[in-house]
């Protein structure tokens, strides 16, 4: 690869090397994912789409380090899972923002504290600076008029920005997310959609993003393409966009 | 833990009727736990009221004496013994048995103990027993016991307003002229005091050559353990010395024994405590599983296993405290209740209450410690 690669290879966020993985035991013991060789580099929105079925979600529960990875090689934020202890496994954890495809909000508190609860994680963050620093993540979803509202009485759409929020106001290192808008209609799952690439964009985090909705496909810099838990010979998984540019520009030039 | 956010305490108040049934369980079982507790100790206490007040340095009573409530017999000629030993200052007899109570209004027959002593020397210091020495020494007159069960007529009515009560004991007419006051126990609905003389009169069949209770008084300065080991080897097997301490333990010995009551008041309070347990457990267990995608959402989060088990302990420790309170007070209430209908004194004590609340924080504890089982299943994996 090219010398200016270099820098970039060096902090990958995510470079997943040779994963196979596998569900249950004994005879219904099934593979599901296929040699998987996967790079984000920093700053990446990256979207990962693929049938239903085609091992998305194991895909990033390996990388959140929500599962335990079994062969091959996954580092993550310069940790390695594979036989990554359990403590290990939590601090890589609280350096990922999560976004599920359920909301997940705790039900007894509202979208401000909801927001503030991932600061708990944090004792030296004080009292007063967590509710700021959540306030103002509210604010930049747009639910500046809606902060002390438990989320039963927030929609969807609403539920789905608290989220984020919560999933940002740790400064996370990376965000993994999962279908974030699939029980959103279109419109507003773009919306959302659009605020969280653009708060991941104005932090400079890197996003993995599952989804089934080709219409976003513009919002992220590549595609990775899934397939029956291998990853698509032609989707960019290893190469970074610039390196893609170039890589094409190559082919194009050698081409008579 | 930071607790900026009261998590616990907000998990626990966000459904107000959940709330309410966990604090009924918790109240119910503390509330349980004082009654049984309180009984037990005032069942004791009142078995030993005479052994508590003793003026006596020490006791000496028939080898075969196991308790007040069915006395053995002594010969005198073992305290003349006693008084000849060095150091004995003075000795001392306290006569027990019980007669035949009629009732003067109803006509009704209940059987009272009957406590004999010469009043002005001061052997036992209930109340009224020196203020009345003079008016026990003139014939067939005693002091009725005001905690007495509500079963002998309008005794201490009359004596409170001036009026002596005329009652038959065992066929013999005698006048209450004061007051008392020990406590009905195990054994006995009522107690009467009098002078040893007026004992003999109502005990015909009592041969003035035999005591129940001997009582030694020793010299100023001299060291009654010493005195004691000295008894205890005069009399050898004849007699039993004891310090009224010693006394009191024996008699608590017999009872502990004996008689079921320690058994039944303990596992009254065990099951006190097991019902507290289980409420808790199961509102606490429930609430776990209800919530747990949210648990599972918090591992995710990077939140450490023990950061939800203390969630969940947090909650449980708030719960017993707050049961705490109110289960107490109302102990306190129903302490009046029966202490009215038995007229067995029940009474808190700083100790019990300190004791209860440690009975209860640690119930509540185990069933969050036993809850937290289930943040198990939480799998952080399954949130996606
Ligand atoms: N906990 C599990 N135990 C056993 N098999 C599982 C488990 N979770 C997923 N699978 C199987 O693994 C395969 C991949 O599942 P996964 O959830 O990763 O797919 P996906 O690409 O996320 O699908 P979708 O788009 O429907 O969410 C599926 O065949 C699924 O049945
Ligand atoms: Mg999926």
């Amino acid at each position: 690869m090219t010398t200016s690669s270099q820098p970039d290879h060096y902090n990958v966020v995510v470079e997943a090397r040779h994963i196979n993985f596998w569900f249950g035991e004994g005879d219904l013991r099934k593979q599901i994912l296929f040699d998987v060789n996967l790079r984000i580099n920093p700053g990446e929105v990256v979207l990962l789409t693929g049938q239903s079925g085609s091992g998305k979600t194991t895909l990033l529960t390996l990388i959140g380090a929500l599962r335990t990875l079994t062969s091959g090689s996954l580092i993550v934020l310069g940790q390695e899972l594979l036989q990554a202890t359990r403590r290990q496994q939590v601090s890589v954890r609280k350096q990922i923002g999560f976004i599920f495809q359920a909301h997940n909000l705790i039900p007894h508190l509202t979208a401000l504290e909801n927001v503030q609860l991932a600061l708990e994680l944090y004792p030296d963050v004080s009292a007063a600076e967590g509710r700021q620093r959540a306030a103002d993540l509210l604010v930049a979803v747009g639910l500046e008029h809606r902060m002390h509202a438990f989320p039963a009485k927030l929609s969807g759409g609403q539920k789905q920005r608290v989220a984020i929020a919560r999933a940002m106001v740790n400064r996370p290192r990376l965000v993994l997310a999962d279908e974030p808008t699939s029980a959103l209609d279109g419109r507003t799952g773009r919306e959302v959609l659009e605020r969280l690439v653009l708060l991941a964009r104005d932090y400079h985090v890197p996003i993995l993003m599952v989804s089934h909705d080709p219409r976003i496909v513009d919002l992220a810099d590549r595609n990775i393409d899934m397939e029956d838990g291998s990853i698509l010979p032609d989707s960019s998984a290893m190469f970074s966009a610039a390196e893609l540019a170039t890589e094409k520009a190559l082919v194009a030039t050698s081409r008579p | 833990m930071s607790q900026q956010l009261h998590l616990a305490w907000k998990q626990l108040t966000f459904q107000r009727m959940k709330l309410v049934a966990a604090l009924a369980g918790v109240m119910v079982a503390v509330m349980l736990m004082w009654i049984q507790l309180g009984i037990l100790a005032s069942l004791y206490n009142a078995a030993t009221i005479v052994h508590q007040n003793l003026r006596a340095d020490l006791v000496i009573v028939s080898p075969l004496f196991e308790t007040m409530n069915q006395v053995k017999s002594l010969s005198t000629r073992i305290l003349y013994r006693a008084r000849g030993c060095p150091g004995v200052l003075s000795i001392g007899e306290l006569l027990i048995g019980p007669v035949e109570w009629r009732n003067p209004v109803t006509g009704e027959k209940k059987q009272i103990q009957v406590y004999g002593l010469e009043p002005e020397e001061g052997w036992v210091d209930l109340p009224g027993i020196s203020q009345y020495a003079a008016q026990l020494r003139a014939e067939n007159t005693f002091l009725f016991d005001r905690r007495s069960r509500n079963v002998f007529g309008p005794v201490v009515k009359a004596i409170e307003r001036g009026e002596p009560f005329h009652v038959e004991l065992n066929h013999r007419q005698m006048q209450a002229v004061g007051l008392t006051s020990m406590a009905a126990s195990f054994g006995q609905q009522g107690n009467l005091v009098t002078s040893r003389a007026n004992f003999l009169r109502t005990h015909p069949g009592h041969s003035p050559q035999q005591v129940h209770v001997g009582l030694v008084r020793t010299r100023q300065g001299e060291n009654v353990k010493s005195i004691q080991a000295a008894l205890r080897n005069t009399f050898g097997n004849e007699a039993l010395v004891m310090t009224p301490a010693e006394f009191t333990e024996f008699e608590l010995r017999f009872w502990k024994t004996n008689a079921p009551v320690g058994f039944i008041f303990t596992m009254g309070t065990a099951v006190g405590f097991l019902i507290g347990f289980i409420v808790v457990y199961q509102i606490l267990y429930a609430d776990v599983t209800h919530h747990l995608p949210y648990y599972a959402t918090m591992k995710a989060m990077g939140f450490a296993d023990w950061y939800l088990l203390l969630l969940v302990i947090r909650q449980g420790l708030i719960l017993s405290v707050l049961g705490y309170i109110p289960g107490s007070l109302l102990a306190i209430g129903f302490y009046q209740v029966i202490q009215y209908g038995t007229s067995i004194p029940v009474g808190p004590t700083w100790e019990r209450a300190g004791f209860l609340l440690v009975l209860t924080i640690l119930m509540c504890f185990l069933s969050g410690v036993v809850a937290t089982q289930r943040l198990r299943s939480a799998d952080p994996a399954d949130v996606f």
